[in-house]
Order: structure tokens, then C-alpha cells, then sequence
């Protein structure tokens, strides 16, 4: 059996991962440089932006967002984003009377092209439970208490699916240019624990 | 049936939480090492799935998701006859070792 | 190995495991379906909470890899995957947190049709 971590300081653990990545480097089965390339795409490169831009995109041309609806997948590749954990993507959309929230109860399932890596209150076990008995109580712990009539649809993305949320466009936004909306729109409403305002700002993240 | 009581409870971690991507180097690497492995077809993502969800689910208590992470990479490569274990341990040990 | 040269490609490319395959799915959108009551051994796509649980098929994704098969070297065994729907009460015997629905996506064998429950006989004193 393979030793346990769960209770090794950090430091072991990092010394572990190294040891792995040295023994596969050794047998020529990993580029350390290729793991580089790809921790700085995850870090840097592919983010909660590239949501945002399908998110404005929707809001401003109702031809796209039909498509979208229809075909995530294809919809958000005309943007140019796609790939790794994104592959199969439907995206659903509040309304007045329908609020969504995505979870993965199983492990932590995210759709990356669109929104980056998970943060680490969406892998942990309360959200992972509470998401799909509780939803109502968890918005509200995230400040957004939503009108007994709403609908609340959890989407449990347990099988190859990934979901990304389509939030409401907020009033007051009629004048604003297709960048300064997605600038509007952060990574929690597009899993659906918030919603997008007029003050909300996707912060710099990539 | 459960009860909405026999559920984890309780609060969610920081969910202000900065815009970081990993709190620490290794976790960085891991999750590296994880997805080029199934990039360069050494597995499915669906293995590695399986073990995570496996691992996840027998330690509950364990908060630190990257932990599982690194349990399920480790079970998978030793499984697949990539990384034995006593050569890890070995390994580790020797990085271990003050210079 | 994946070089440091393709990383950008393949995190773009990503991997699907959805199957251009003529099957015929086993289940119509709108029909009430009952989740198997699996072992979760073998079967680690079936959540816990939703084993033998009543639900409608909200839509069909499409043909896609069976894990449960694949990933113990039983080979591909394409199936139907489809969005199922829950209602809240269904799942946690309490009236739920009103409004509340689940959706999951499950493959087709986890899925039985649920049978329509028989009229109780009236009785004559």
C-alpha cells in the first residue's frame, strides 16, 4: 500500500513529489520542463477570463447565446477557448425563475478551459455535500439570498459533462462595451454561488 | 436514507479565498505530473478519476484535497508498474537527507 | 513522454471520450426512470445519495466510454449518458429547500424504467 499522507507534515510531502517527479524524469516518462509549461498555463494563461468572455459574448448577441445554449462545446470554441476538462461542455442559464449551481460530488470536476482550477471550497466536502441537500443555505453563506419561488437546479457533474453557469446580466449595464461586461463577470457566478452585479469585478486573475 | 444530519456539516473553507491556483509548489507539481502522465497515454483520466474519488472517499477527514491527489497518483503509477514503491521511499529518503 | 513543445496543444486538444456510434439509447427525454441499486465497487459514477432513486430523463448527452468497464481493462462499452432529474424530497425524504432539483448525469446502465405503481384493489366491506 502506498504510504499515507494524510497526516505527513508538508514537507514530507513535498519531498515526495519531487522524488516522483525525479524517478519518471529518470525513466524518461515526464519533461520537467513540460510540467513547468503546464503548471504556468494553469497558473497564468487559462482562468475565469475566458468564462467571462463567452459570459459578455452571450449577453450582447442573442444569436450567440442560442448556440451557446445549444451547443457549448462549439459555442465557446468560436471564441477560441477549449481542451482538457472542457471537451463536452453545456452551459445553463438563469432566469428570473431558475437559478443554477454546479457541483462534482464525486471528486472536483470542473470545466478548466473556461474557468481555470477549482478553488478549494468547491473540492471540499461540505460544498460537495451540501451543494446538492442544501443549496439554498449555501448561496446564502455565499450572500445571495434568492426568493422562495426560484427555482434552484444543482447540476451534478458526475459523468464527462462539464457545466459552466450563463449568470443574468445586471441592470444598469445597457451602455457598457463587451469587455467592460466580462470585466463585470467573476468566477463564483459562473459556478453559480453568486450572481453578477454591477460592482462585482473579475479581479485580475487571468 | 440519510439524513440531512448525518452529512458533513459544517462550514466550507475561506470562501473569500485569494485567486491562487496552488497553495504550494508541490501540490503545482503533482497536479502537473498527474495530467502529462495521461497526456502522454500512461493512463486514462478515467483511472486516475477512479483512484482520486476512491481516495477521497476513504479519508474523509483529510482536508487537503492535493493530499488525495497525490494518494491516487501514486497508487496508479505503482499499479501500472511506472513507480514502485520502495523505489519512492527510497528516493524520498534520499532527498530527505541534509546536504 | 509529452514534451515541453506540445503541452500547449494538448491542453488545448483535451481528450473527449464521447463515441460517434449508432446505439439505440435505452431511454426517452421525459421518461421516469429508477437508478440501480449498485455496490458502489466497480461502480464509482453512481453517487451514493441517488442509488435506487426515481428520476426523469431530462436530456441525452450522447454516446460516451463506460468508465466502470474501461478503466478495469473491460474494454470501451459505449452507452448513452443522460441528465437526469430529481426532485429534492425524492432524494432526501424531506420537503427539500423548496424549489429545490438535481440533476445528474448517469450512463445508461445505471438506469432502470420505473415501474408504474399498481392502483391499490378497493376493498368492500
Amino acid at each position: 500500500m502506498s504510504k499515507d499522507h494524510h497526516n505527513a507534515p508538508e514537507s514530507d510531502v513535498a519531498l515526495r513529489v519531487k522524488a516522483i517527479e525525479a524517478l519518471l524524469t529518470e525513466k524518461g516518462l515526464v519533461d520537467p520542463l513540460a510540467l513547468d509549461k503546464l503548471v504556468d498555463t494553469y497558473e497564468n494563461k487559462v482562468g475565469p477570463k475566458n468564462g467571462a468572455r463567452v459570459v459578455a459574448r452571450a449577453w450582447v448577441d442573442p444569436a450567440y447565446k442560442k448556440r451557446l445554449l445549444s451547443n457549448g462545446t462549439a459555442a465557446i470554441a468560436e471564441l477560441g477557448i477549449s481542451g482538457m476538462q472542457g471537451e463536452d461542455m453545456v452551459v445553463v442559464e438563469n432566469t428570473p425563475k431558475v437559478h443554477n449551481l454546479i457541483v462534482c460530488t464525486l471528486c472536483s470536476c470542473y470545466p478548466w478551459p473556461t474557468l481555470g482550477l477549482p478553488p478549494v471550497w468547491y473540492k471540499s466536502a461540505p460544498f460537495r455535500s451540501r451543494a446538492v441537500s442544501d443549496p439554498r443555505s449555501v448561496l446564502k453563506e455565499f450572500g445571495l439570498e434568492l426568493d422562495p419561488k426560484v427555482e434552484i437546479r444543482v447540476w451534478d457533474s458526475s459523468a464527462e459533462v462539464r457545466y459552466m453557469v450563463l449568470p443574468e446580466r445586471p441592470k444598469g449595464t445597457e451602455n457598457m462595451s463587451e469587455p467592460e461586461l466580462a470585466g463585470l463577470v467573476t468566477r463564483d457566478s459562473m459556478i453559480g454561488v453568486t450572481n453578477v452585479t454591477l460592482n462585482s469585478n473579475s479581479g485580475s486573475k487571468a | 436514507m440519510p439524513n440531512l444530519s448525518d452529512l458533513v456539516p459544517a462550514e466550507m473553507p475561506a470562501i473569500a479565498d485569494a485567486s491562487r491556483v496552488f497553495d504550494a509548489p508541490w501540490q503545482a507539481r503533482a497536479f502537473a505530473v498527474a495530467v502529462t502522465m495521461c497526456q502522454a497515454s500512461c493512463y486514462t483520466w478515467d483511472e486516475f478519476r477512479e483512484h482520486l474519488m476512491t481516495e477521497i472517499a476513504e479519508h474523509p477527514d483529510d482536508t487537503e484535497y492535493y493530499h488525495h491527489w497525490l494518494s491516487a497518483l501514486e497508487k496508479l503509477l505503482a499499479e501500472k508498474g511506472l513507480v514502485a514503491e520502495k523505489d519512492l521511499d527510497a528516493k524520498t529518503r534520499e532527498f530527505a537527507k541534509p546536504k | 513522454m509529452l514534451k515541453a513543445e506540445f503541452v500547449e496543444e494538448a491542453v488545448k486538444h483535451g481528450g473527449s471520450t464521447k463515441r460517434e456510434k449508432r446505439i439505440k439509447p435505452k431511454f426517452k427525454t421525459g421518461q421516469k426512470v429508477r437508478t440501480r441499486n449498485l455496490n458502489p465497487i466497480g461502480h464509482t459514477r453512481l453517487p451514493r445519495y441517488v442509488r435506487g432513486k426515481l428520476g426523469v430523463i431530462h436530456h441525452d448527452h450522447g454516446i460516451f466510454v463506460f468508465p466502470d468497464t474501461n478503466a478495469s481493462g473491460l474494454g470501451e462499452k459505449p452507452q448513452h449518458v443522460y441528465s437526469v432529474r430529481f426532485e429534492a424530497k425524492e432524494l432526501w425524504g424531506a420537503p427539500g429547500t423548496g424549489g429545490g432539483v438535481i440533476y445528474i448525469d448517469l450512463w445508461d446502465d445505471y438506469l432502470e424504467p420505473a415501474l408504474k405503481r399498481a392502483k391499490p384493489k378497493r376493498v368492500r366491506k
